[in-house]
């Protein structure tokens, strides 16, 4: 009732530009028109969900090593959602990711920002492909660290806590696949309070 | 302070809310950092190129929820503790491949928000 399957893809081509990645929202989960409006795009998608299929394994287990409750309380929100959504249960066989977010951001320069939308203890994944060869941290403003994150890196994050930037990068294409969940879902699920303070 | 290495890290307050938690090479054999699997059918590892191709497709799916209003969060000072990891090799990747020691390399104070 209160999200939609939407278009999760930003392509910027070099140079670099910024798309607009506002998100329009109808108030009702539906499928994305570029992934269903015809059969070849939904079978690539498909294709392509079932080919993050280890790395979104890898990212379950990662959150769960380094935050078990969270990894449980996002487990309950998975469950409850699947339950309630029978779009996300049908995509959730092709998907084991049990982030409900996730993007595909090419050659996207973020500027200082928290993701104000993720709830207070949740965490947001930050993992990179693409052939740019340095350059490209993550950098915490307020911690003044600034973390490696090049094609294979993952980082895990307290998006809404920590403000956050990507720095430019040198040597190629840049693939940013950003995880997140929102508090929005959680409280249409009702369990909005395992992620906040 | 920069993480550039291969070593993962893990960044904590002292009361025990994590931060940030890095893992360089996390889909690669690349440093210290490795996440194998003896499963055969894991070992087509995703990779740069192999998402660049995919990528090409321009389809993807995320879910979208309402967004969320900016309501301020409070400021508070932290106390921070930097650990470093390392990861193990995993027969069943299932289980813990993961070891974070306590081993506290550095600590400093800063302002966060929550």
């Amino acid at each position: 009732m209160v999200w939609h399957w939407t278009r999760g893809v930003y392509i910027i081509i070099l140079p670099l530009s910024f798309s607009d990645n506002r998100i329009k929202h109808k108030g009702e989960v539906v499928p994305s028109p570029e992934t269903f409006k015809t059969g070849g795009a939904f079978s690539r998608t498909a294709e392509l969900y079932q080919k993050f299929d280890f790395l979104s394994k890898k990212i379950n287990e990662t959150t769960q090593l380094v935050d078990p409750k969270f990894f449980d309380a996002l487990t309950q929100l998975h469950q409850k959602a699947k339950a309630k959504h029978p779009s996300l249960a049908a995509w959730a066989g092709v998907d084991p990711l049990l982030f409900e977010g996730r993007e595909l951001l090419l050659n996207r320069i973020s500027g200082r920002h928290r993701d104000s939308q993720d709830p207070k203890l949740a965490y947001a994944g930050l993992y990179a492909a693409g052939n740019f060869t340095s350059g490209g941290h993550l950098f915490f403003p307020q911690l003044n660290l600034r973390v490696r994150l090049l094609p294979g890196d993952f980082v895990l994050l307290r998006g809404r806590v920590l403000e956050h930037q990507i720095e430019a990068w040198e040597g190629g294409q840049r693939i940013s696949i950003p995880h997140f969940t929102h508090t929005s879902l959680w409280r249409d699920c009702g369990l909005e309070q395992l992620v906040d303070i | 302070m920069v993480w550039d290495d291969d070593t993962p890290r893990k960044l904590i307050s002292e009361d025990g809310f994590n931060l940030v938690a890095s893992f360089p090479g996390f889909t690669s054999q690349r440093g210290t950092v490795c996440f194998l699997s003896s499963n055969p059918n894991h070992t087509d590892d995703v990779n740069s190129r192999h998402i660049s191709q995919i990528a090409s497709s321009n389809t993807a799916l995320m879910f979208t929820p309402i967004r969320e209003s900016r309501r301020p969060v409070p400021t508070k000072q932290a106390h921070i503790s930097i650990y470093l990891g390392k990861c193990l090799e995993k027969s069943d990747w299932s289980k813990d491949g993961l070891a974070l020691d306590k081993r506290c390399i550095y600590n400093y104070s800063t302002s966060i928000f929550f």
